[in-house]
């Protein structure tokens, strides 16, 4: 396993807010991924996620024929397990985020004075 | 778009080390179909399976693997597949011998060596699965060590059941003629199922030369002489028609 565990729990997030906007499959969410710039991970890496995450429950799949003919494809929708995970993701994420941005913006505020104080005296 | 023989060669790994680590043959294909159609578009995009899984293929396997539950259900299957099969050549080729006693020591062996060598099969598919195909002399090895393990098995299990002495069922004709037809009735109940001939021609090449022999008046040294040659050439044979018709079914 390559993957840190805080990075696969964001992979885990992202494919949820992904499949909420509408019924979808493999390439097309590791697609929306790269467009987004969410390329730390390989686009492979999204299937042990997707296996997991239906085998807890948080999404179903359904299989769909082409409109142009070929084999079956395999579509992902959220459960309301995983629209309540969703919710709950962008809750840690919200406090995360805004927490990390402050430490970041205090060191760099720090920093700057540091160094100015540094210059001049 | 054909897949590229890369990507195709990936997902018969992936098939062999999911199947061989005991997961669900729906659940298996299920994933690799997924996988197939990802990899179509990945190519057409003109991103190789490498970009792809974006690690070695044995770490992606064992990370797809981890996330996909043990089949008992088919493991157990197998298992009550396999081991009424090998009581059925055991008592054939016990039968023919004019030997139909079962210590108990062979009655838990049998079964016990037939899940050993499963289990051995299934972790050599898996370790082989992994492996580049620069490993081809390992791999020659481990096929080499895999035909080599039931026969020392059984020979061990055989020498311990000379040196032991453990409580023995012997049976009478009636009861021998009984376990002969529950034998036949075995294998002809497999072989319908798996619809496969397999089951059949076998114990025949195996157990019919050296029967139908064993009614002539030629020396016993002829008769071991022939039914070998004629199992050799038979496996010859059937293997031969077997490869064929694989290459059939993938053309």
């Amino acid at each position: 396993m390559a993957m840190s565990q805080m990075l696969k729990g964001l992979l885990e997030g992202c494919l949820l807010a992904i499949i909420d906007k509408g019924e979808t499959y493999g390439y097309e969410m590791s697609e929306k991924l790269q467009a987004y710039g969410f390329t730390m991970v390989s686009e492979g890496s999204i299937y042990p996620v997707l296996l997991r995450m239906k085998k807890d429950g948080w999404v179903e799949t359904i299989q769909k024929t082409l409109p142009s003919g070929g084999p079956k494809r395999k579509y992902y929708i959220l459960t309301e397990t995983g629209q309540q995970e969703l919710l709950a993701f962008k809750q840690r994420w919200a406090e995360v985020s805004s927490g990390v941005d402050r430490v970041l913006g205090e060191e760099n505020e720090d920093g700057t004075f540091k160094k100015e104080s540094g210059f001049f005296g | 778009m054909e897949l590229s023989k890369k990507s195709r060669d990936f997902l018969d790994d992936l098939a062999v080390y999911l199947m061989s680590s005991g997961k669900s043959e729906g659940e298996v294909k299920d994933v690799v179909e997924e996988l197939k159609d990802h990899l179509e578009e990945a190519e057409r995009a003109g991103k190789s399976v490498d970009d792809v899984i974006g690690q070695s293929p044995k770490a992606y396997m064992q990370h797809l693997g981890s996330e996909m539950a043990f089949d008992v259900k088919g493991f157990v299957k197998i298992v009550a597949i396999i081991i009424p099969n090998v009581f059925a050549y055991i008592i054939i080729s016990n039968f023919i011998q004019e030997e139909m006693t079962f210590s108990t020591i062979q009655l838990i062996g049998f079964p016990l060596v037939s899940i050993l060598f499963l289990l051995a099969v299934s972790q050599a598919f898996r370790n082989m699965s992994g492996r580049t195909k620069a490993g081809k002399v390992k791999n020659g090895v481990t096929y080499m060590a895999l035909a080599a393990l039931p026969m020392t098995l059984f020979l061990g299990l055989m020498a311990l059941d000379i040196f032991v002495e453990t409580p023995t069922i012997v049976f009478g004709l009636t009861g021998q003629l009984v376990l002969l037809g529950l034998a036949v009735v075995t294998l002809l109940v497999f072989s319908i199922w798996m619809k496969t001939w397999i089951n059949v021609i076998v114990p025949l090449l195996l157990f019919g030369p050296q029967s139908a022999l064993a009614q002539t008046s030629l020396p016993l040294e002829q008769q071991l002489i022939f039914s070998m040659l004629i199992l050799f050439v038979g496996m010859g044979i059937l293997l031969f028609v077997l490869w064929k018709k694989n290459q059939q079914g993938q053309a």
